[in-house]
């Protein structure tokens, strides 16, 4: 019989079974002895995720601990790509009401490559139980600090903003960044396959540390009435832009700083780059008039000039160096302190000329902290222009009393009249008052720090007889008077330099403090190119400075120095 | 008196293999609760209860099914093929559809499926038909072509419900019988080629999630998210199990859900023992099925007469196949196929169908000729 006989179909079936058998348990040993380690290295990716946690980042608060910025939790919606791209086009659609996003982005993030995408940002708790309640699979929610200024664009300037990730950008934000920030930490956490977490691996964890916050010298308060009599201004003046800056002279602290035009730092990508610049540090222009003080408190210091002493303003028109200087209104002979607070350019140039000297007036200027930064805790500050005397014309001492041929920041000018509301004394600007933990125990305090001494006190004294004269009757700033107190000012109306030539438009300002004996405050008004009538900083940064001053003085409950007429108080009763 | 005959048959039967298949019915139980486990706080489904009403249901079937001398169940084999094939017919007319194939036939909350019965009667029916031809009949094609026939008719209605698996385990079975009763060789090879010639026409036939699971076991790292998910989480539960696994009720694979939850009893619960108990105790599942099939095998080769014989080699051939096919899909040796693992895999109609296999062979192991 040919083919195969029963008993090799017997031995045959054995065979198959046997062979098939050998493979499955062979496949059994590699898998289960010896690809063990590789695939439990899969299984454990699969599973585990770690997580970063981000430590809450500090406050920022006013000189009263008032809150001008601070962190609140909200979270991240993420995916994973790997799970949510089989059904991409279903969630998306279930997803997209809720995280407001586009159909079609969403859809392309959640069909990406990788295990993880963000999809939106910033989601608050009540959204991310809504979402939840959907129970799509592959989502991940992260916590995430949201930075909130809760005063909107109050000294949005001063605090900056923070970028998407949480850092710094501008201002105390950008500056202190290290302090504030915080440390972040992580945490390994176990999922399931829907991607819930199942449970925390703290043991393989390091927790987060919050950050610290930070006081600052800014007053809430003061803040604010700076920036609503600086957005009165703007709206009456129609400049382009505006500075106020109050501090306090004796300590260099800085009470308020506001810029104009602004923006809010919770959008801060809504405002042109423009807005956001701190344009009491970053920006510089000719002083014009005010820088007149520098020349006679100079004077004054070296003892070359009295208040009484008299100069021949040659009635408004000197030639001088082969170029007329002129006067805005023609004076024939007036004293130094008149010289001052009728504010004659001819006058100055005479002190300068005649009484300082070159080589000394630079001196002064250098020392007064022109021509270099102040180093306040600001980003983005400049340093000015003060030509060294090498590079001087025969002119220049003509012009740099009258603030031409110089260029300082608001902030260099507000300081350097401190130095002499306050015996001669120049601070360093301070912004920070100290750096707390927690429980608000100080880590870093910031005294008030002197640099330098460029006049006497005698000197300053002099100079306050003068400059209280400004806000009076006779003086270029009438309207800048404030009711009650003895203050003292210079006016500034400086003519705008556009591409190297002068141009009809100017800087209107008025630096004051009071009271003029023992200043406690003192306020720098600057507006860019008022174009509403009157450009004279008398006229039109006077007022301002008295409606700041108003206000600050009573909050501040500074003692008046005139006594109000009796009917006046019963009548306030 | 006929009790006692009974009782004396029960002495007679086949000791090792009610051994193996005892273990295994515990096994299963005791790996379906743990499949179905999520956790202590989590309620635990009831499936493993179910599975033990199959399981008494089926262990009296079994003895039925052992009793009764099998040439009278044969010489029904007729009746048994033609309620088969009726059954198979209804379930394309009213089937129940799950999972996107019609397979189940619902009687109040409950549901057979018909598939699984019409591989006992392909089985009784085939035999019966080998047994009646004589030794010259079965070297002609005729006898192939008639067997043939024979299966290719349920082969059909069941591709129909579409049930690619349960339709391939009727393929062994004709060429086992065949194989054993002595059809020449050389014709079973020609229609294995023709067989092969073909797949190209039936690949075209495919719909795409079983063409997704065939190109997915040839490439499993083309799509490791979808089509190739539970191939991939299967082998990573098989692979951490190790050597000794990770205890019962430990398999984090399975109880994170990686495993897929619906299927997991039913479908890997091979993987579900490889994960919690690690080599030992898939190897001990192993070997206890060969226990089984080479128990089987001998009741085969022991059978009184040639129907014994075709009956024992067409169970084992269907038992094999769906172990085979099985531990092989979860540790990627052969392709996703939802072929349960008998008397393991949760699931009533394959539990009832599996005892009523194994009672077969008892049954002719009990009437074996004793010298």
């Amino acid at each position: 019989m040919s083919g195969w006989t029963h008993k090799q179909r017997a031995l045959a079936v054995v065979l198959c079974l046997s062979l098939s058998f050998t493979a499955l348990a062979g496949r059994l040993v590699d898998l289960q002895v010896f690809r063990r380690t590789e695939l439990a290295g899969v299984a454990e990716s699969n599973r585990e995720q770690v997580v970063r946690r981000q430590g809450r980042r500090g406050e920022i608060r006013d000189c009263n601990n008032n809150l001008l910025a601070n962190s609140q939790s909200v979270r991240i919606v993420a995916a994973d790509p790997s799970i949510t791209a089989s059904n991409a086009p279903a969630i998306a659609q279930k997803l997209a009401p809720f995280l407001k996003l586009d159909l079609a982005v969403l859809q392309a993030k959640l069909t990406g490559s990788g295990k993880y995408v963000r999809l939106k940002t910033k989601v608050d708790e009540d959204t991310i139980a809504q979402i939840k309640a959907l129970n799509i699979r592959g989502l991940v929610f992260e916590d995430q600090l949201l930075r909130t200024y809760p005063n909107g664009p109050l000294a949005s300037h001063v605090l900056g903003f923070v970028d998407n990730e949480h850092r710094g950008v501008q201002g105390i934000e950008s500056v202190l960044e290290q302090y504030l920030q915080g440390l972040a930490g992580y945490e390994v956490i176990e999922r399931d396959r829907k991607g819930r977490e199942i449970r925390a691996l703290r043991a393989e964890g390091i927790g987060p540390r919050d950050g610290f916050h930070v006081v600052l010298t800014i007053d809430q308060v003061i803040q604010h009435i700076a920036e609503t009599e600086l957005d009165k201004a703007m709206a009456e003046f129609h400049p382009s832009a505006g500075v106020i800056i109050v501090t306090r002279p004796k300590t260099g602290e800085i009470l308020a700083m506001s810029s104009r035009p602004t923006f809010d730092p919770n959008q801060p990508g809504n405002a042109p780059a423009d807005s956001r610049r701190n344009r009491c540090v970053s920006d510089v222009a000719e002083p014009g008039s005010t820088f007149k003080i520098v020349v006679a408190s100079g004077a004054l210091n070296e003892g070359t000039i009295r208040l009484d002493d008299r100069f021949d303003c040659e009635n408004g028109a000197w030639l001088y160096g082969g170029r007329i200087l002129h006067d805005a209104h023609p004076y024939s002979v007036l004293s130094v302190s008149e010289i001052l607070y009728k504010s004659s350019n001819i006058g100055a140039a005479k002190i300068a000329i005649q009484r300082l000297g070159a080589a000394k007036l630079y001196q002064y200027i250098r020392n007064f902290g022109f021509g270099r930064k102040t180093g306040i805790a600001l980003p983005g500050e400049v340093s000015g222009i003060a030509h060294p005397l090498t590079r001087w014309t025969p002119l220049s001492i003509s012009r740099i009393p009258m603030g031409h041929e110089i260029a300082a920041t608001p902030l260099q000018m507000i300081m350097a009249v401190n130095a002499m509301a306050n015996g001669g004394r120049l601070f360093k600007p301070q912004i920070i008052k100290s750096i707390v933990d927690e429980n608000n125990v100080p880590l870093l305090t910031y005294p008030p720090q002197q640099i330098a001494q460029p006049i006497t006190p005698r000197a300053s004294i002099l100079m306050a007889a003068a400059l209280r004269k400004v806000p009076a009757a006779d003086g270029t700033a009438p309207k800048a008077a404030v009711k009650g107190y003895d203050a003292a000012g210079k006016t500034g109306t400086a003519q705008k330099i556009e591409n190297g030539q002068y141009v009809r438009k100017y800087y209107s300002s008025f630096i004051g403090y009071l009271p003029a004996a023992d200043p406690e405050i003192s306020i720098l008004v600057s507006l860019d190119n008022p174009t509403s009538g009157s450009y004279y900083g008398g006229t039109v940064a006077g007022p301002v400075f008295r409606g700041v001053a108003e206000k600050v003085t009573q909050y501040l409950a500074i003692p008046p120095q005139f006594a109000e007429p009796e009917e006046k108080k019963v009548a306030q009763l | 008196m006929p009790i006692k005959r009974y009782l004396d048959q029960l002495k007679r039967m086949h000791g090792l293999l009610t051994f193996a298949m005892v273990v295994l019915i515990v096994g299963s139980v005791a790996f379906i609760y743990s499949a179905s486990y999520r956790g202590p706080d989590a309620p635990m489904p009831s499936l493993y209860k179910w599975q033990v009403v199959w399981f008494s249901l089926g262990l009296a079937l079994y003895l039925v099914v052992a009793l009764v001398d099998y040439r009278l169940v044969c010489q029904w084999a007729a009746v048994w093929y033609a309620l088969a094939i009726g059954l198979l017919l209804l379930v394309l007319l009213v089937g129940k559809s799950v999972h996107g194939s019609k397979s189940w036939l619902g009687f109040g909350g409950f549901g057979i499926q018909p598939a699984e019965f019409a591989k006992l009667a392909a089985i009784t029916a085939l035999s019966y038909y080998l047994f009646h031809r004589t030794q010259q009949q079965r070297r002609q094609w005729a006898t192939l072509l008639g067997a043939m026939a024979l299966v290719g008719l349920p082969v059909l209605l069941i591709l129909a419900q579409p049930d690619l698996g349960s339709a391939m385990v009727l393929l062994p079975i004709c060429f086992g019988l065949l194989f054993v009763a002595g059809v020449k060789v050389k014709h079973l090879i020609v229609v294995a080629l023709i067989g092969l010639a073909l797949l190209p026409v039936a690949w075209w036939q495919l719909k795409p999630y079983q063409k997704a699971r065939l190109t997915n076991f040839l490439h499993p790292e083309r799509d490791p998210i979808n089509t190739g998910w539970n191939l991939n989480q299967s082998l990573i539960a098989v692979g951490t199990g190790g050597w000794t696994g990770k205890g019962y009720l430990q398999g984090t694979q399975n109880q994170l859900g990686y495993m897929p939850r619906p299927v997991t009893p039913s479908d890997f619960l091979f993987t579900v023992i490889a994960e919690e108990k690690g080599f030992v105790g898939s190897v001990c599942v192993v070997g206890l099925y060969v226990v089984i099939l080479f128990s089987g095998l001998r009741i085969a080769a022991e059978a009184r007469d040639r129907l014994g014989m075709l009956l024992a080699t067409g169970v084992v051939a269907m038992l094999f196949f769906h172990v085979f096919i099985n531990v092989g899909m979860t540790i990627g040796l052969m392709p996703i196929t939802g072929l349960p693992l008998p008397l393991l895999s949760y699931g009533g109609s394959f539990v009832l169908a599996s005892m009523t296999a194994l009672g077969l062979l008892q049954n002719v192991w009990i009437h074996r000729r004793v010298y």
